[in-house]
């Protein structure tokens, strides 16, 4: 203890040296907590997209369709029995359910096509699993049984359609031969979800059942959970209970299915920790540069502690406890300014993506981002600090202990 | 009653190298010093006075020759030991102070202690406040080198020397940027503890005020002693 108080007043004797380089350490421990809560609360967003908008927290489906999902296929499409859905739905964990057939299209308005993904969907189901119904901009959802088509604002401008304006959907039937499914817009949607908004047209299940030739089939159950958190228990548990029933279906989580996004966050973090650790580097010379001129200045005080019988790895550890209160002083402001911006964040949020609308294929997150707070970062990053910082300074806290004493006690 | 060797020096050599220059420090020095002795070591700058006391408070290898310390024989101990030694047995009281600035004057001679390891944390607490009580500092215990007198300094260091009880103290000029009055009274105050805890005082001085002090005196010039004068009065039973 008291030599961490000698420490830290040894700090004090050069002020603002010690506050320059505290404020490089920071800098980078402020950028850090303030781009992980971005990244965060980006990809908590985006996550947030793929479950409300695409596949659910878990989904069923046959394990050939799983392999082939990326081609909408009309094989190996499934019916999950009653008896099993019941048992699905007497799960706590269990929201609700909505049966989805996807397929390719060409969206067509008499004039030009455009390839597009239609999807088939129980209409008083799916607003019990997703939000698309609550994303209408103008018009209303659609109706089941009815021939109508809601799909992204982008998507329509794109082909020059508004509400009430009829096209065709020019679908593959599952015997190969072409169909036309003759539809009208109901309403035009805007999600945060940019996939989903450009390439999706969504008709209610029957009319595509219908038109596509496959009975009461479809391609998966989308499930959805009362939590996120609950998805890998319950995708679990679904499999268990689909193992026991003999069933050929398995369940995939979100997490399986957005594979690009989850490769993805794992890019942004690696890319976190080398931003941290290019601009840590700055403060590794700070803290060296910083360590000797305080050694320096101090020769006749380390002889000093020399000739009261103090050892090379005493005198060591004590000038490193120096670097290791500027870790302390650059992590505590660090912290501060990283938590300032991150409230910030978390309140008001930043539109990153303002502007470049349908510029992305991946399902980030287009709308205002929040940052989420991430306690650990700051712990991480505060501990990270003061363990570099010391450890940095023990290289030149050993050099200037390893000097003799009667050459320390007589520099001048 | 027979008074122990604390110290004995036997064809002590140090030559230093200055570039392609061999310098001699010290050509050949024999001393034994008694415990309880009050020894000043005098003579010309550059005579070898910081030199020897460097060597006896093992800050410095010698060339050649012996020292033994307490029985302790230098040659053949390491650097740890050479720390050891001085942690436990030798105090040291330097011209320019060398206090630690940013620690009070009872957190400097504290700091000894803890280095020494010696007393619980109540003990050592109540041996600092009477040590620096007895050194003339009573009531300026909680000030910091730099709100202290060059003499209220030296007192700290003395005290700093004297806390851990070490059998011996070397002082390098310990008056040298005192004026006569301040010397006056840090001399008095290292010959009372001489007298009052029986410690080996060595210092080096050019100061004939200071000298009159020792009680025992060793003239140095050129790195030989040329004088050894035991005084009448003063001298160690």
């Amino acid at each position: 203890m008291f030599l961490i108080k000698m420490a830290f007043r040894n700090l004090a004797r050069h002020k603002k040296r010690t506050i320059y380089t505290a404020v490089v350490i920071a800098v980078a421990i402020g950028f850090y907590v303030f781009a992980d809560a971005l990244v965060l609360g980006m990809m908590d967003a985006s996550y947030e997209n793929v479950t409300e908008f695409e596949y659910g927290h878990t989904q069923i489906t046959s394990q050939k369709y799983w392999e082939e999902r990326e081609e909408y296929p009309l094989e190996d499409l499934i019916k999950v029995d009653e008896r099993i859905h019941s048992k699905i739905m007497s799960n706590s964990e269990v929201v609700g359910t909505s049966p989805r057939l996807d397929f390719n299209a060409e969206l067509n308005d008499g004039q030009m096509g455009l390839p597009v993904v239609g999807r088939g969907i129980d209409v008083s189901n799916e607003k019990s699993i997703s939000r698309i119904d609550k994303s209408i901009l103008k018009g209303g959802f659609i109706t089941e049984g009815e021939s109508e088509a809601v799909m992204g604002q982008n998507l329509a401008n794109d082909m020059l359609l508004d509400v009430g304006d009829s096209f065709m959907l020019v679908v593959r039937t599952r015997e190969k031969t072409f169909n036309v499914i003759d539809l009208t817009i109901s309403g035009l949607f805007e999600t945060p979800n940019p996939q989903i908004n450009n390439n999706f047209v969504f008709v209610p299940i029957e009319i595509a059942q219908n038109a596509l030739g496959v009975g009461d089939n479809y391609s998966h159950l989308a499930i959805k959970l009362t939590d996120r958190s609950q998805t890998e228990n319950t995708t679990l548990y679904i499999n268990s209970l689909l193992k026991n029933e003999n069933s050929s279906y398995r369940a995939y989580s979100w997490e399986e299915a957005a594979e690009d996004l989850i490769k993805m966050q794992e890019y942004s973090d690696a890319m976190l920790y080398l931003m941290l650790g290019i601009i840590l580097l700055l403060a590794v010379v700070g803290i060296i540069n910083t360590v000797i001129l305080s050694i320096l200045e101090r020769l006749k005080e380390i002889g000093m502690m020399k000739a009261m019988g103090m050892q090379i790895k005493e005198i060591t550890f004590v000038l490193a406890l120096e670097a290791g209160g500027i870790g302390v002083i650059g992590g505590i402001i660090g912290c501060l300014l990283g938590g300032l911006g991150v409230y910030l964040l978390s309140t008001f949020g930043i539109n990153i993506y303002a502007g470049m609308e349908g510029e992305f294929d991946l399902p980030i997150s287009m709308a205002i981002i929040y940052g989420n707070w991430n306690y650990g970062a700051f712990i991480f990053v505060f501990t990270y600090s003061i363990i570099v910082s010391f450890i940095v300074g023990l290289i030149p806290a050993y050099w200037g202990a390893r000097i003799e004493p009667a050459e320390l006690l007589h520099h001048k | 009653m027979r008074v122990l060797s604390l110290l004995e020096l036997k064809d002590l050599r140090k030559v230093y190298k200055q570039g392609k220059v061999e310098v001699e420090a010290l050509r050949g020095i024999d001393l034994e010093v008694k415990s309880g002795e009050f020894t000043s070591v005098y003579g010309p700058s550059g005579s070898g006075k910081t030199t020897l006391l460097n060597m006896i408070g093992a800050l410095d290898k010698p060339t050649s020759g012996m020292i033994k310390i307490n029985g302790n024989n230098l040659k053949e101990m390491n650097n740890k030991d050479f720390a050891l030694l001085r942690r436990r047995h030798i105090g040291f009281i330097f011209q320019s102070y060398n206090l630690i600035p940013v620690l009070s004057a009872y957190e400097n001679v504290s700091f000894a202690l803890k280095i020494a390891k010696q007393s619980s944390e109540g003990a050592s607490k109540e041996k600092v406040y009477q040590l620096l009580e007895q050194v003339g500092l009573e009531g300026l215990e909680n000030r910091r080198p730099s709100e202290l007198s060059g003499g209220q300094k030296q007192r700290v260091a003395v005290a700093r020397a004297l806390i851990k009880e070490p059998k011996l103290i070397l002082a390098d000029e310990p008056t040298a940027n005192l004026d006569s009055k301040t010397s006056h009274e840090v001399m008095q105050v290292m010959l009372e503890m001489n007298k009052e805890l029986n410690t080996t005082f060595v210092f080096s001085t050019h100061d004939s005020l200071v000298m009159g002090y020792a009680s025992r005196l060793l003239g140095l010039h050129d790195g030989l002693i040329t004088k050894d004068q035991k005084r009448v009065g003063k001298e160690v039973d």
